[in-house]
């Protein structure tokens, strides 16, 4: 993520970039439709202002994919507030039940969204929570691990729903005796230890883990990201984390990450970090909060 | 009921006949009804103004007879009672006067002179206190309540004015030990402060020129009681049978305000808005403007008498003491000298109503 | 990160719970502000709007509780941010401006806390990601008859162009402009301009007033600026706004990673 070679572009900049792209290439005579260019987030059409008929609304670089078939272009930065956009997976809390949708907390301060009931699939054969006996008892502050489906700036609520059995209330499993190389969740694998829908089979295996509570850390955007793409970007802190301590977590692009570990302070401990590595805006330095990580983690878990 | 909208002059944008009545237009839409209004040729507004016309306005002074001073000013639908109260501030023997007489003065001296921040509002303290209240029937827009944004504004906004005109002379509030013949040898003993109350009857847009226009009438049609030490009683006692004016600049500065309201342009195929400039705007246009702009100055008429509507105002000398403008930016700095032009023709104006009122200058 | 002695000290997100944030110290006169944005959050449903968002803006003083100089504040930040963003994109929703003044030489003196305001409130909606027109920033200026005993940093002080028909100025009657000027030079100036500019130019806040001191009376006949060096004013100042504002406002961004 070098900054040298990419210009920061702030709102309202004129993008020479993108002027080729909007009128037809003159040497290219078997192109006979008009390209059109996608506009990703960041960037709107102004037709008032003739001198930027493309306007970015929001500081950041310029992200052009022009190898496509569709040239798309955006304006590529993390606001630290959580704008949902469809197909998301969020992990929300259940604030209450209604006669036909479960009333969701996205982010904090803002309008509840929703789960209709018929967009709740319990099982594999595609059961929807619609009818009564079929629809979980969840109680008031579960966690949902959702997927955003409808949004829209006029809508009253944003729509969410549970697209499958690995999906739904969280709840956990954990194995205690887990490996001590550490043992990370993402969203993507469908392991056991992950979110299992409906709660019945949670009772017996939460029986000789009572004591540990996993919690449930807001996270900024920027840092929500980093978490998702450990391979890249979340690698110097999850990497040193998880050599201390092994953990599970399930991220929520919304800003909701849910941390178990086999002890309680083991637990805190992780959520310290992140807490911290997340305060400190660490992912600015150069080295991608390697050093800056490491301090944390050693100074937390101690050793 | 009559249509006020005819066709614009531009052929390629001609909106077609309206099939219901312009009242129910204006209520629907009135962006776009100002907008079509002001699209004509020549421009007009809805209230049958051109764009560069104010206001015909109306001033009494004088009307309340408990306070010292006072002026109603009516501008339109825009009506203003203004009273002035003085009121005694004596000074203990070991504080020291200068700090009242100075505008602007160094931060130190306007901490001291504040006392308190917030204590009761108005957060400064000095001579001349303005204070607004926006009467309850005023307005729908602004129920009964303690004072709301716009009240708020309007008085820190007319204490900026009073600061920045300087307009009364602070020394001249001075309260001496004894008789008034050889004031440089006697000891100052006390000041008038003078408390000038805003009023807001009825609020039809551009409260803030009326306002201004009414506390310059009220302070000079005041008289305040002559007042002196009493040694005996250690006092300060008032002469009711000797009054005096207040003493103030000679050139009064006015304030103009102009509202800018969107409008597609026409000229030239042009794309986008550009911003036409209505003096003295009602509320409806304020509420449709993008941007306000407020201009305060002087002309200098000097010792021109008579009819001041001849007056070749172009020749003068309009000296600017305040600019403001909020909101919007489509405001071209050369408009802002077409409003100068405009601001002196105003002045011009309420220095003949003033001079009718039979007010004498100082 | 500051490139000239003028340029302000500004700290991106001092505050992490915040959606976005900027500590701004100006260089000169040391005033101190902190703000923080947060939205698009949930607004109360007697400020909604049904196709806009609303801003709210709060200013805070540094001593006391706030006044009517804290509304007139407010109410002169939110016009010009009401131009600044596009408020259709997150319709009945609120965006919430917090704005506290930290330190300042003089707390009663609109001049001096309107410009740290307005670029500090503007960096923390850049922060924040609202969605924005444009970017505008604002310069204080004042004009102080005297060249006299003025210290001024590297680029601080300097004289319009083609300033008026004196024939002879002496040292003690020129009129030079300084820039961003502290309490102190502001008590000998005559007049204050506070000047905010969109990056493409156009206007969007003028405050600028006549601030000489006095005890006023017959002695304030005479005072006050032809319109002509206004707009001379108004220019350099848009000069400084468009290009030097901008540059500071990339500079301090240039710091934080994208991803």
């Amino acid at each position: 993520m070098s900054l040298d070679a990419l210009e920061i572009i702030l709102p309202g900049d004129a993008l020479p970039q993108l002027s080729p792209l909007l009128t037809q290439q003159p040497d290219q005579p078997q192109d006979t439709k008009p390209r059109s260019l996608r506009l990703g987030p960041g960037l709107t059409l102004s037709p008032s202002t003739p001198s930027t008929p493309i306007l970015p609304y929001r500081y950041g670089t310029l992200n052009l994919t022009t190898h496509t078939k569709r040239p798309t272009a955006s304006i590529l930065s993390t606001p630290r507030h959580y704008h949902p956009s469809p197909n998301d997976p969020v992990l929300v809390t259940l604030l209450r039940t209604t006669a036909e949708q479960f009333m969701v907390q996205l982010t904090p301060y803002t309008p509840p969204a929703i789960i209709p009931f018929e967009n709740y699939i319990i099982n594999n054969a595609g059961t929807t929570a619609s009818a009564r006996k079929s629809r979980p008892n969840l109680p008031i502050g579960a966690t949902i691990y959702a997927r955003v489906s409808v949004v829209h700036k006029h809508l009253e609520a944003v729509e969410l729903s549970v697209p499958g059995p690995d999906y739904g209330e969280v709840i956990s499993q954990k194995n205690t005796s887990s490996t001590p190389s550490g043992q990370k969740t993402k969203k993507e694998s469908q392991s056991s230890s992950s979110a299992a829908a409906g709660g019945t089979t949670g009772a017996a295996s939460l029986a000789n883990r009572s004591e540990v509570t996993p919690y449930i850390l807001t996270t900024s955007q920027p840092m929500t990201k980093l978490l998702l793409a450990e391979d890249t970007l979340g690698k110097p802190l999850l990497s040193a984390v998880a050599s201390k301590v092994p953990f599970e977590m399930i991220v929520g692009k919304n800003g909701r990450v849910w941390i178990d570990a086999a002890t309680q302070k083991e637990v805190v401990k992780v959520v310290r970090c992140f807490k911290e590595f997340d305060e400190a805006e660490a992912w600015n330095d150069d080295d991608g909060g390697l050093v800056r990580g490491r301090e944390i983690v050693g100074r937390v878990c101690g050793r | 009921m009559p249509t006020l909208i005819r066709q614009p002059n531009s052929g390629e944008r001609q909106p077609p006949p309206l099939t219901f009545s312009t009242s129910l237009f204006r209520q629907i839409s009135p962006a776009l009804y100002l907008q079509r209004h002001l699209l004509n040729n020549p421009p007009t507004r809805p209230n049958g103004r051109n764009p560069s016309q104010c206001r015909d306005f109306t001033l009494t002074t004088n009307s309340l007879s408990h306070a010292h001073g006072s002026a109603v000013v009516r501008s339109g639908d825009t009506a203003v009672v203004c009273g002035i109260r003085g009121e005694i501030l004596t000074i203990a023997p070991g504080d020291d006067p200068s700090r009242f007489e100075s505008y602007n003065g160094s931060p130190t001296s306007a901490i001291h002179a504040c006392g308190s921040r917030g204590a009761g509002g108005a957060s400064w303290g000095g001579l001349v206190v303005p204070n607004v209240e926006l009467s309850t029937g005023c307005s729908k827009k602004y129920p009964l309540g303690p004072p709301g944004g716009l009240a708020q504004t309007l008085s820190d906004q007319l204490h900026e004015l009073v600061n920045v005109t300087k307009l009364v002379s602070l020394d001249s509030l001075r309260i001496y030990d004894g008789d008034n013949d050889t004031t440089s040898k006697m000891k100052i003993k006390g000041y008038w402060s003078l408390y000038i109350d805003v009023l807001c009857i009825s609020l039809d847009g551009n409260i803030l020129d009326a306002a201004w226009y009414a506390i310059v009438a009220a302070l000079k049609s005041s008289k305040l009681p002559f007042a002196s030490w009493n040694q005996i009683e250690e006092r300060v006692f008032c002469d009711p049978s000797r009054y005096h004016p207040i003493s103030l600049r000679q050139s009064l500065p006015f304030t103009t305000t102009f509202a800018l309201v969107p409008v597609p342009a026409s000229a030239g195929g042009e794309v986008g808005e550009v911003a036409l400039l209505l003096n003295d705007p009602d509320s409806y246009e304020e509420d449709e403007a993008c941007e306000i702009l407020t201009i305060l100055s002087t002309t200098d008429l000097g010792t021109a008498q008579g009819d001041f509507s001849q007056l070749s105002l172009g020749k003068l000398r309009t000296r600017v003491e305040k600019i403001e403008k909020r909101g919007g930016w489509k405001l071209g700095i050369s408009q802002i000298e077409d409003c100068t032009q405009l601001a002196a023709s105003k002045a011009a104006r309420y220095i003949h109503t003033l001079a009718k009122e039979q007010l004498t200058p100082m | 990160m500051a490139s000239s002695p003028l340029a302000p000290e500004i700290s991106l997100n001092p505050l992490p719970q915040a959606d976005g944030s900027c500590q701004y110290t100006c260089p000169t006169s040391r005033t101190t502000i902190l703000t923080s944005v947060n939205g698009p959050l949930e607004v109360r449903p007697k400020d909604e709007l049904p196709s806009h968002a609303t801003i709210e803006v709060i200013v805070k003083p540094g001593i006391g509780v706030a006044g009517v100089r804290e509304t007139r504040l407010s109410s002169l930040i939110h016009s010009t941010l009401q131009s600044l963003i596009l408020t259709n994109h997150h319709p009945r929703t609120l965006i919430q401006i917090v704005a506290q003044i930290v330190q300042a030489e003089d707390h009663t003196s609109l001049p001096l806390l309107l410009t740290p305001l307005l670029n500090c409130t503007i960096l923390s909606l850049l922060i924040a990601g609202i969605p924005m027109r444009t970017v505008g920033w604002s310069v204080h200026l004042a004009v102080v008859q005297g060249a006299k005993g003025i210290k001024g940093v590297e680029g601080q002080v300097f004289k319009l162009e083609g300033g008026g028909d004196d024939g002879m100025e002496t040292e003690e009657s020129e009129e030079v402009v300084v820039r961003n000027p502290n309490s102190e030079i502001l008590s000998r100036a005559k007049s204050s301009h506070t000047l905010t500019f969109s990056k493409e130019g156009d206007i969007l806040l003028i405050e600028s007033l006549e601030c000489s001191q006095g005890s006023g009376g017959e002695s304030a006949d005479g005072q006050g600026w032809d319109i002509s060096d206004f707009l001379k004013l108004a220019e350099e100042g848009k000069r400084i706004c468009c290009e030097e504002g901008v540059e500071i406002i990339r500079e301090a961004l240039a710091d934080r990673k994208v991803f």
